[in-house]
């Protein structure tokens, strides 16, 4: 490695630690997604192939206690089978008192959240945990009320957002927790099928612009629900929509400016579909260096600072390529979940939902 | 927050607070966050209370002066076309971002669902009109990857297949006589002879030679996949 790819891998390092020992004041208001955003620091490390030294033990337990805080654990008296709120919250912003073990909504309104659900999931997965605090028949029963009549998913009680990003999220959960009983299936793919466009990439919803991002939840639920290629229109034509998302790097939509976060969207959704061959990853690399920024991490485009997003994206759009060709020392990404190749190989060996007795 | 947009519903409706006024506060909030899920939710459930949509339009215009990509006010305004039956006007309201910004594939994406979801229907005479609306579009801006692909989803929307339309093929060999390279344009011609290979027209494999030198000089990018699509073509011969 040459002495400036060693000095950015370092900063990279540097930047990651960074926020997960203190966020910048920016992220304030996105304090109610702070499980993102430790995901995306905790991720990064494993990636970069250095979390087991660049962490202490005395840390990383310290993360999967306040994960397990984060849990929202059904109420007393009531049947596990009748709980709407549980799964994991972003933070404790509604002022739930830190509790590892049993911790309950603090007012209506503190319930668990699909993307944090998924993303408290992944680290507990990277950080070695076997998962057994996880009360998955709670997770997997609020769930169920979470789906929508279309097939979609809202992300939390009362929520009007329901699209691809919360389908793909109850994906990856049914999928690490190795039951689907949360979700109906078919429904579920009637909603992916739906909202394949005219141009065969997808949309949030039915009838919405195809659009990179809500093309890789599509893609990634489809490969979790073991429905590739055949729930696909036209896997040629979909292939042709995502390679032509290429100027240098990779934008979201057509006659978009490259941006550093669908080197991930649109790079994952491409390996996902055996075509990741005809990416011209020579200059995808050359654009990823123009938003690698001097103090460690990538901004969105050439010149912007760095974020978490970004900087995690960045990374795991070159995660995704072959082991010739990435860093030295970084490991491979499994596209479908969004975690290392050895993290899922832990999902699969070591956690107990998986393991086989 | 999630959280407080829910809370601000329950006390607008408890003290039976004047939803106009509420629409002129979010007014100013969505300026300020416009790419806010929230506050376009917020603004449906309003709405969906008022049962008034007439100012939408308007809203939304002015949310694309911004941004004419803005995905939540595309899709908003899906759901108030939709569920208001607004579908007359939406065409030349469409025209006109298009004609403001040619390669707006978020414009021609309201156009596909216009022509895909209007109560009327999508007839014989509407798809005549649709490929001679594309590729006047095509002709001013050829690199201009939306109408290529609004073109191909229509045809397949209308159940044609490109060669009924053969002045598909005229304007695709047009920029050639030009001495221009069109990429989009290269690929129609070489889709056009791969089909004829397939047919068992094996002669035809020469043409498609051609056409995929010309793409992986112009469309470096996707070299590998050109060269791809050409060892398909020849798999079809054999």
């Amino acid at each position: 490695m040459s002495d400036g790819k060693a000095r950015d891998r370092s900063n990279d390092i540097l930047y990651f630690k960074r926020h997960l020992e203190l966020l910048p004041d920016h992220y304030t208001s996105t304090d109610t997604n702070r499980m993102t955003l430790a995901y995306f620091g905790i991720s990064a490390l494993d990636l970069l192939g250095v979390l087991e030294e660049e962490t202490s033990g005395e840390e990383r337990s310290g993360w999967v206690e306040w994960v397990y805080a984060q849990q929202v654990h059904p109420n007393e008296g009531r049947e596990v089978a009748t709980q709407k709120q549980c799964g994991f919250r972003g933070a404790p912003y509604a002022g739930a008192v830190f509790d590892s073990t049993n911790s309950k909504v603090c007012n209506p309104y503190d319930t668990g959240h699909l993307a944090m659900t998924y993303t408290a999931l992944a680290i507990l997965i990277i950080l070695g945990d076997d998962l057994s605090r996880v009360n998955r028949e709670a997770i997997v029963s609020s769930m169920k009320d979470l789906q929508q009549a279309d097939g979609s998913f809202v992300p939390c009680p009362g929520s009007s957002e329901s699209d691809m990003r919360f389908l793909f999220c109850a994906c990856a959960i049914s999928y690490m927790l190795n039951d689907w009983s949360g979700v109906d299936r078919e429904r579920a793919l009637e909603f992916v099928r739906k909202s394949e466009s005219y141009e065969h990439a997808f949309g949030q919803q039915p009838d919405q612009e195809a659009h990179g991002g809500s093309t890789y939840c599509a893609i990634a639920a489809l490969t979790l629900l073991s429905a590739l290629p055949t729930a696909l229109q036209n896997q040629d034509k979909t292939v042709a929509w995502l390679l032509n998302r290429q100027r240098k790097g990779f934008h979201g939509r057509p006659d978009k400016p490259d941006d550093t976060c669908y080197a991930f969207w649109v790079g994952a959704s491409l390996k996902m579909l055996d075509a990741y061959q005809f990416v011209d990853t020579q200059a995808l690399r050359e654009f990823l260096e123009t938003t690698r920024t001097k103090y460690g991490g990538y901004g969105k485009v050439p010149e912007a600072y760095p974020d978490l997003l970004h900087s995690y994206m960045g990374l795991s759009g070159l995660a995704l390529q072959d082991d010739t060709k990435r860093e030295g020392g970084s490991r491979a990404l499994y596209g479908p979940l969004g975690i290392s190749e050895r993290a899922l190989g832990w999902l699969r060996e070591g956690t107990i939902y998986w393991r086989k007795v | 927050m999630r959280s407080a947009r829910q809370y601000r519903q329950e006390i607008l409706a408890a003290l039976q607070k004047d939803l106009k006024e509420e629409l002129d506060f979010i007014d100013d909030m969505a300026s300020e966050h416009p790419k806010s899920y929230q506050i376009w939710h917020h603004r449906q459930i309003i709405i969906e209370r008022l049962n008034d949509p007439s100012k939408e339009i308007s809203f939304i215009d002015k949310m694309l002066a911004l941004d004419s990509k803005n995905y939540h006010a595309w899709s908003y305004r899906q759901w108030v076309v939709s569920t208001y039956n607004l579908w007359d006007d939406e065409i030349p309201d469409i025209d006109r971002l298009i004609v403001e910004d040619i390669r707006n594939n978020s414009a021609w994406n309201q156009r596909f669902f216009v022509m895909s979801r209007r109560p009327q229907g999508f007839g014989e005479d509407d798809i005549v009109k649709e490929v001679s609306y594309i590729l006047q579009k095509i002709r001013l801006a050829p690199n201009n990857e939306s109408p290529w692909n609004y073109l191909r989803g229509i045809l397949e929307f209308a159940g044609k297949p490109f060669d009924e339309f053969p002045q598909i093929e005229d304007v695709c060999r047009s920029f050639e006589a030009k001495a221009m390279i069109v990429p989009h344009a290269l690929n129609f011609l070489l889709e056009l002879n791969a089909q004829q290979v397939q047919a068992g027209q094996g002669e035809r494999v020469a043409e498609c030679e051609k056409i995929s030198k010309q793409l992986e000089e112009h469309d470096p990018v996707r070299k590998l996949y050109w060269r791809h699509r050409l060892e398909q073509v020849k798999a079809f011969r054999n």
